[in-house]
């Protein structure tokens, strides 16, 4: 038996794309108007159980925290911030500043040497501070005073972290 | 005179660069696409911070808390109040409003059967808008500790400086 071939030209096969380039048009537009450009997110972690009222005397291990007292005006603005006692009026970089100074172990390293990146101290890792808020005190001025205790970015882009145990004050 | 129709052939425009272009464009907002915004809330404008950084390990077992500037606590999309005075004035605004201890004990008690979970290694997610006040903050934070919750993780905006 033989075999009859084809000859010329076969006839070109053609696929309708149109319903599937409106599918995928109506995905693109989908897609393009739920994007949203959301700015990233970051944490601060603060471990803060319930204190508990107790008679016995503390240890010695247990070294009271540095409290930094934060006031603020009855609109919620910040007013002063104290550090113990010693007001550092409104200035954070003064606050990040007198933290510094407070907890480096070596006194050789300043606070300009360490921002410009040259040098980076050893920090006292049991130091805690403690957050005694004014009640009405905008939120945003607390994560500043946050910010400024936590750490500090010198010029070199890097992170340096001073202290991370960041504790609040009860309420009163 | 007399003018000669031409019929010409269908346009058959080549559509495959426009397909191939399209669906790369398709598969980029797919893989943009974060779901993890869900618990993300608009109305929640959070403060800046330079030092502020993303958890290293996902957070396991977190219960995300959101305040917004009115004092309106947020779980998911269940507005909640903190106490009874509070209550009363939310419920003329928002009659659907909880009270917020109810729901975290019914958020503990669900954690605490279905996945064997203490309140205590459960962290809490604290997203405060930059215009509420720290004493509201406090006192959430306050009640959280209450039920048993120890770790808090407040929540702000990455700024580059």
């Amino acid at each position: 038996m033989t075999v009859k071939r084809k000859t010329g030209n076969p006839k070109e096969m053609t696929l309708d794309l149109t319903s599937m380039i409106d599918v995928v048009f109506l995905l693109l537009s989908f897609f393009v108007l739920t994007f949203k450009v959301t700015p990233a997110e970051g944490d601060f972690n603060i471990r803060m159980p319930l204190e508990i009222q107790s008679n016995a005397p503390p240890s010695l291990d247990d070294l009271a925290p540095v409290t930094v007292r934060l006031t603020s005006d009855a609109q919620g603005t910040l007013n002063g911030i104290w550090l113990q006692s010693n007001p550092l009026g409104v200035d954070l970089k003064g606050l990040r500043l007198s933290v510094y100074n407070l907890i480096r172990e070596n006194d050789q390293i300043s606070f300009q040497s360490a921002m410009k990146g040259e040098q980076t101290p050893t920090f006292n890792k049991s130091f805690e501070i403690e957050l005694d808020c004014a009640p009405r005190l905008k939120y945003q001025y607390t994560m500043e005073a946050i910010t400024a205790v936590s750490g500090y970015i010198n010029e070199k882009g890097q992170s340096v972290k001073l202290t991370e145990k960041v504790k609040f004050k009860p309420p009163q | 005179m007399k003018l000669k129709s031409i019929k010409l052939p269908p346009a058959k425009p080549n559509m495959t660069s426009m397909i191939d272009i399209t669906f790369l464009l398709i598969a980029f907002f797919t893989l943009m696409l974060n779901f993890s915004q869900a618990d993300q809330n608009q109305r929640i404008h959070l403060p800046e911070s330079e030092l502020a950084q993303p958890p290293e390990i996902p957070l396991e077992k977190v219960l995300t808390l959101q305040i917004a500037a009115n004092e309106e606590i947020l779980i998911g999309s269940t507005v909640l109040y903190l106490d009874d005075a509070q209550g009363l004035a939310s419920g003329s605004q928002n009659a659907s409003a909880l009270p917020l201890s109810k729901t975290l004990d019914s958020e503990l008690y669900i954690y605490r059967v279905k996945d064997r979970v203490d309140p205590g290694d459960i962290t809490v997610i604290i997203r405060g808008d930059g215009g509420v006040s720290t004493g509201f903050v406090q006192r959430v934070i306050r009640l959280c500790q209450e039920k048993g919750m120890q770790s808090f993780v407040l929540r702000a905006k990455q700024v580059k400086f």
